[in-house]
């Protein structure tokens, strides 16, 4: 019974924590744009997810090191290096549109500007990450942002044609008036916010954090696997909502209020309470992450020592990358750069780095000196050479698309 | 390594930047995406609007909502009017489009106004205007291709 709870909760926990700012923006942009024809990036996003977070977590679990301590070692300084400063300048564009992204749900709240809320909302992720227990704050923002569940009701109750929606989602076309790129560009983007390399760094060092072995294995699958899959159908919720109200009267997001507006029309005020609370906790959690990703890599990549569980008396060097990152983070969405468009930007970027997280974990999911007889099995080495190519292209592609399309406009 | 991204990055925030209209045609698909912008805010004013007069959202959501819009509206004004028209037909266009963009961005301000106020029926009052700036907006949309 206690087993059954705790995988329970996971996937719960990794349902509500699947979500965040770059979901939010892009799959809101992308319904109220082109409806649901790229609603099939979501489901190649989430599967890809699944493959690599499920590898990530392995490796963490029967290696008891995290991925990125191992790709160091396995890979060289050199590459180590290289995708220490890639995924370092993404984690930090990821941190600013997160922490950006509290302050703007609190705006929604309470109407006052979210640039007054940065300070105290930096502050607060700070205080979290200082005190309260891992799985703690694992859990509770993970489950609060179970209620951007809002959306899928929102979404059944505004009444799609099924029909419709299955065809376009099954059929997908470039829809008249945009480009070929534009849409590449999106499809990149919504590949991007469903990949974001953050991710996987904290799920491998978090598996270190709670002290993971070969027994947590299932857990660990169960989480990614039906966990993950259920978040992308919160995603595709937002597209849905979006290409329902947005599209037909030719509305372009450009900011958090109207990501939820089709929800709002479609449940009220009770809706617009269960997604204001999603919208917090969902950035909340996020930032959390990707404020951890930041200490973990940068003090896996020197040797350091690290952890949330670490005192700070003895991992001084680690919670000091923490502070900065979210201080640095703060300072970038008070000079007023628009905090959606770094959500865009930090997407693409994502996007670019893809290759130099993904790669060397499938790498060392297949060395026998590290996996110890867990190496991959066929099916996932299969799909993790799948993935693999889908992410180069989407890297090679992802400065061009932004450059020809300038950003998808 | 180094100059071909210091090239991307400077190409991107190039792409950030309003570029100079050389012929009437460039200067009209500014203009029509400047209207197509502007039509996407009032009709989320009209969203908003519809919301408020069915009791659907709160004070606060509301306000951010339409005072967003209007940002929008003004931003996308601001830009399309530093653009140089290349000729005289340009200019022509240019009165037609500045001039329904700036009813536009007032309507939006009035309501903006009114939610701030917490005053419903100021808000569910401009529907009628909205709906109206809304149909020429779009007409001229068509109209621009």
């Amino acid at each position: 019974m206690k087993r059954f709870v705790a995988v329970t909760l996971g996937i719960l926990t990794a349902i509500g924590g699947f979500v965040d700012i770059g979901d939010l923006v892009a799959n809101a942009e992308v319904g109220a744009r082109f409806g649901f024809d790229l609603a099939w990036v979501v489901g190649v996003g989430v599967i890809g997810i699944c493959v690599f977070a499920e590898m990530a977590g392995r490796v963490a679990a029967v290696s008891t090191r995290p991925v990125f301590d191992l790709v160091r070692e396995r890979l060289g300084a050199r590459a180590a290096l290289a995708n220490l400063l890639a995924s370092s300048f993404v984690n930090f564009l990821t941190l600013a549109a997160e922490v950006a992204g509290i302050a703007l749900a609190l705006e929604l709240a309470s109407s006052v500007s979210y640039l007054l809320w940065i300070p105290f909302t930096s502050l607060a992720v700070w205080l979290v990450i200082w005190r309260v227990r891992f799985e703690t704050m694992e859990r509770i923002f993970g489950l609060a942002g179970l209620s951007l569940v809002a959306f899928a009701v929102g979404f059944w109750r505004l009444g799609p044609d099924w029909g419709s929606v299955f065809h376009s989602v099954s059929h997908p076309v470039v829809p008249s008036g945009e480009g070929h790129a534009t849409y590449l560009f999106y499809a990149v983007s919504l590949f991007g916010a469903a990949m974001t390399p953050y991710e996987v760094f904290f799920f491998s060092s978090g598996a270190v954090e709670e002290r993971w072995t070969t027994d947590d294995l299932n857990v660990n699958r169960a989480n990614v696997l039906i966990g993950f899959p259920l978040g992308g159908i919160l995603s595709l919720s937002i597209m849905g909502t979006t290409a329902l109200v947005l599209l037909p009267r030719g509305i372009t997001v450009d900011n958090l209020a109207q990501v939820a507006l089709p929800t709002v029309l479609a449940l009220g005020k009770l809706g617009l309470a269960f997604l204001l609370i999603g919208f917090f906790a969902a950035t909340f959690g996020a930032a959390l992450e990707t404020a951890l990703s930041s200490g973990y890599i940068i003090s896996q990549f020197f040797g350091w020592q690290w952890g949330k569980m670490v005192r700070p008396v003895d991992a001084p060097r680690f919670h000091a990358v923490v502070l900065v990152s979210l201080v640095l983070g703060a300072m970038l969405v008070l000079t007023s750069v628009d905090p959606i468009k770094v959500t865009e930007y930090s997407l693409v970027l994502s996007a670019l780095a893809l290759p130099l997280t993904y790669f060397p974990i499938l790498v060392i999911a297949n060395d026998p000196d590290y996996m110890h007889g867990r190496t991959n099995g066929r099916v996932a080495n299969a799909l993790g050479s799948i993935f693999l190519i889908i992410v180069l292209v989407a890297s090679a592609a992802a400065i061009p698309l932004m450059i020809v399309t300038k950003a998808g406009q | 390594m180094r100059i071909r991204v210091a090239g991307a990055l400077g190409l991107l925030v190039l792409g950030g930047c309003v570029g100079p209209a050389r012929t009437t045609d460039d200067y009209t698909r500014k203009a029509s995406t400047s209207v197509h912008d502007v039509h996407s805010a009032v009709e989320t004013a009209r969203l908003g609007v519809d919301a408020v007069a069915r009791d659907r959202t709160t004070g606060p959501y509301v306000s951010v909502l339409l005072g967003q819009a209007e940002e929008q509206a003004t931003s996308v004004q601001s830009t399309f009017d530093s653009v140089q028209p290349p000729n005289e037909d340009a200019d022509r266009l240019r009165d037609e489009v500045d001039g329904l963009l700036t009813q536009a961005v007032s309507v939006l301000g009035d309501v903006r106004i009114a939610a701030r106020r917490g005053d419903t029926d100021g808000i569910t009052g401009r529907g009628p205007a909205l709906a109206d700036i809304s149909k020429r907006l779009s007409d001229l949309e068509d109209r621009l291709g």
